[in-house]
């Protein structure tokens, strides 16, 4: 059976990696797969988010299948199906230690972050996309991985322009590569360190524990817990000779003591007792009995997780960026995105709309939108500016945090308004010309009109075509912003002033 | 050095046969051929005949580059692109002259892959066997141009290597050129700061004229776009002409494009700045301009 647990490991890594990579579209809006469809099925996203946003999402449902087998199998989600999990295995095989002492009351550290996530939840601060395993290991592929294999990827090519400069073409590898896996230009992101460093910390928890991450801290985990220990299929152990050669090999924790005090919710069905048990006493069973139960919380403990979810709120919230009457200049969210305080509740942080986006301009926050909407998508035009014809961020995201939206709708919502410096535009301040922002200007009817202007150089009057914006056309794609040719800072710049989505971020009367 | 002194002389050396030919030429062979007609491919077939035949231009062997306009992320009928018929028929013209290969490239202002399919010109050139690729950054080799405004830019090493190079831009309304033409369609192949340029664009494409001499250059004025161009993007301002320009000389032929728009060619900067640098010639009343009607 441990055989098949691998294999079956493996199917869904590389389902989820293909889904992953084939989250992208070069040429047009039709993207062939994406990674969304993982999350569809996690049912801690899907609590999470209905409890904050206090909405149902239909696909989401799909996150009953994880239950009813969860309720079957027990957690044979974290052993066959988790590729964070996966992960931890492989990065596991490293640790060579033998004996591994659990300490049982460690365990119960993940149901406390679940109880206190969910709590936060329930006072509207969505925090699963921090903690959840498929968010972690899909926004880390964004943000760390892919952009490194970008990296290496171009830097080979380079080298190889450099060794082979006479070749006509580039060679065939290269365009299919280009074409179907890796983007024809670099990619980079904010926070990549960080988002980076979590990620290689959590991985290499194993070489203190070998599912170190799985064991003690994952809030779906603990979910499937639950939901696991009443679980039709059961353990059952014949004769045994008390070599406790299974308990050194369990990878939930399960078999934390003894044998004899196994905890149900812990098993994560990995099959290596089965399979190391050298009588082949241990086998799984379907059966009527009821299970032994979880681990004890503690009445105390739980209650101040789910308490303190209380206090967490106050200071998620002593952020301004939670004032409905603030907004931030620079806080440009993709088309599509829906109101600010719901945005924030609804964004798990994947990263898929950062993934996808074709010129790379979707980029995660820090604390612009405040503690709780950290790593969720801003754009910032000066790195690229919003393609006028796309809309892959919307079709991707999958708590419609970015709603679906047609090519036609997203050429009908502002993200924002174009602003101009007339301190550093060169028309104004140096009387020559210039008008990029104009040319790139994608609406039909310009939103960027150009008047002959007459500015003072030197006491005389020089007459020159000046950009103008008109903000009712503008819609704040930015590229005006990305080919300005005043350096660092740009006299044009896009700010969130007039975004459709928000009422209160308005200049004007109407 | 040794490298860039002989892609100089070879230019020079091009540019020199060109202007060879042009006096040798006899009285009939005209300066333009402006072609009106609704079949694209007949359209280039007989204005070759009257510039003396594709193979008088494209050689056995040559390795040509078609340079056309997809700067924008737009389908065809907003004319802010080339028309892809129009390239996919000079891809077909070139092999049939017994071109060895045709590259199709330009430097996007959109996104590459986005433009190069919108724009349809990808998959119909590569119908006919041309080589479509999106700009390498390091395939930019800096040029020195010793112009007035430019002393030395990055230009496209393919457009420096090729045999022959056809310049095939869309006639547009823009901001600051008031027109784009064949000589603002050279900006598709230099790299840099190109927004820069803007500061000086009529000087600026004027220098560009000195390295850059496209073999021919066809005008595609099939539909032009009058207004809030050169980006586009509504219907309303777009005309439909079905004509193409035709001609050796690309400020000959720009001269020529300026009529569509009712704009006399000495209202536009760089046209004056390239006759006055003796690039090209603007006069069109004393060009022989070969009118045909399919």
């Amino acid at each position: 059976m441990r055989r098949y647990r691998i294999i079956s490991q493996a199917i869904f890594l590389v389902l989820l990696l293909s889904l992953f990579i084939f989250t992208r579209s070069s040429t047009n809006n039709n993207i062939f797969t994406k990674a969304t469809y993982f999350l569809y099925f996690d049912p801690y996203i899907a609590i999470s988010y209905t409890l904050a946003s206090k909405k149902i999402i239909t696909v989401l449902l799909l996150c009953i299948t994880t239950i009813v087998l969860t309720a079957i199998l027990g957690r044979i989600f974290c052993g066959w199906v988790c590729p964070l999990g996966t992960l931890n295995d492989l990065i596991g095989l490293l640790n060579r230690s033998k004996s591994e002492v659990i300490k049982k009351n460690h365990l119960r550290y993940k149901y406390y972050i679940l109880l206190f996530s969910l709590g936060l939840a329930l006072t509207g601060i969505n925090i699963s996309g921090f903690i959840d395993p498929l968010s972690i290991i899909i926004r880390s592929f964004t943000i760390i991985i892919y952009p490194l294999l970008n990296l290496t990827f171009h830097s080979f090519y380079e080298i190889f322009t450099y060794l082979f400069s006479d070749s006509e073409l580039p060679p065939r590898i290269y365009t299919f590569l280009r074409d179907y896996i890796i983007e024809n230009h670099r990619v980079y992101f904010f926070q990549s360190i960080l988002i980076g460093t979590i990620f290689i910390v959590i991985l290499f928890a194993n070489l203190i524990m070998k599912r170190f991450w799985c064991k003690y801290m994952c809030p779906l985990g603990a979910l499937l817990g639950i939901i696991g220990r009443y679980s039709i299929l059961k353990k059952e152990i014949g004769e045994c000779r008390d070599c406790n050669l299974c308990q050194m090999e369990c990878s939930g924790g399960a078999i934390s003591i003894s044998k004899s005090d196994e905890i149900p919710s812990e098993c994560i069905l990995c099959m290596n007792c089965t399979n190391i048990c050298p009588d082949e006493a241990i086998s799984f069973r379907i059966s009527g009995k009821s299970g032994k139960g979880a681990i004890d919380l503690g009445k105390r403990n739980t209650l101040i997780s789910i308490s303190s979810s209380i206090l967490f709120y106050s200071l998620f919230r002593s952020s301004i960026t939670s004032s409905s009457n603030f907004s931030s200049a620079r806080l440009i969210r993709p088309p599509g995105a829906i109101r600010e305080d719901l945005f924030v509740r609804s964004c798990i942080k994947c990263g898929l709309c950062m993934k996808v986006c074709i010129n790379n301009c979707i980029q995660p926050t820090l604390f612009e939108a405040g503690f709780e909407g950290m790593w969720t998508p801003y754009i910032v035009p000066r790195i690229n500016y919003c393609e006028y014809n796309c809309n892959l961020c919307s079709q991707v995201c999958p708590t419609d945090a970015i709603r679906k939206i047609t090519v036609e709708e997203k050429h009908r919502i502002k993200i924002g308004t174009a602003q101009i410096d007339k301190n550093r535009c060169l028309p104004y301040r140096d009387g020559i010309g210039c008008l990029v922002c104009e040319e790139v200007c994608p609406v039909p009817d310009k939103a960027i009109k150009r008047e002959k202007t007459g500015v003072q150089i030197n006491n005389e009057t020089r007459y020159v075509l000046v950009p103008r914006v008109v903000s009712s056309l503008c819609i704040g794609c930015g590229v005006c912003e990305k080919h300005c040719p005043v350096n660092d800072s740009p006299a044009i710049y896009v700010t969130s002033a007039g975004e459709s989505r928000s009422k209160e971020n308005q200049n004007y009367l109407e | 050095m040794k490298r860039r002194e002989f892609l100089q002389n070879s230019i020079l050396t091009i540019g020199g046969l060109m202007v060879g030919k042009n006096l040798l030429s006899d009285e009939a062979n005209p300066d333009l051929v402006v072609v009106k007609g609704s079949n694209i491919n007949s359209m280039v077939d007989s204005a070759f005949k009257y510039l003396g035949g594709i193979k008088s231009f494209i050689k056995k062997g040559d390795i040509v580059v078609i340079k056309p306009n997809i700067g924008w992320d737009r389908s065809p009928e907003y004319a802010a692109n080339t028309n892809p018929f129009l390239v996919s028929a000079l891809v077909k013209a070139c092999f049939e002259a017994g071109a060895k290969s045709v590259k199709v490239f330009d430097h996007t202002v959109n996104n590459p892959q986005r433009c190069y399919k919108n724009s349809g010109i990808k998959d119909e050139a590569e119908k006919y066997g041309a080589t479509v690729t999106y700009i390498d950054e390091s395939r930019f080799k800096e040029v020195n141009i010793k112009g007035e405004k430019l002393k030395s830019w990055p230009v496209y090493k393919d457009v420096l290597e090729a045999d022959k190079v056809i310049n095939v831009p869309v006639a547009k309304t823009h901001g600051i050129a008031r027109l784009t033409l064949g000589i603002k369609n050279l900006m598709g192949v230099i790299g840099g700061s190109r927004r820069r340029l803007h500061q000086d664009i009529d000087q600026s494409l004027a220098d560009l004229t000195l390295v850059i001499k496209p073999t021919i250059t066809v005008l595609d004025a099939i539909r032009i776009l009058t207004a809030n161009g050169p980006t586009g993007g509504d219907l309303k301002d777009v005309k439909q002409l079905n004509t193409i320009v035709i001609g050796r000389d690309m400020v000959a032929v720009d001269a020529f494009g300026c009529t569509f728009f009712g704009i006399d060619s000495k209202d536009i900067g760089y046209i004056m700045a390239c006759h006055k640098m003796g690039t090209g010639r603007s006069d069109l009343n004393n060009l022989k301009i070969k009118r045909i009607e399919l």
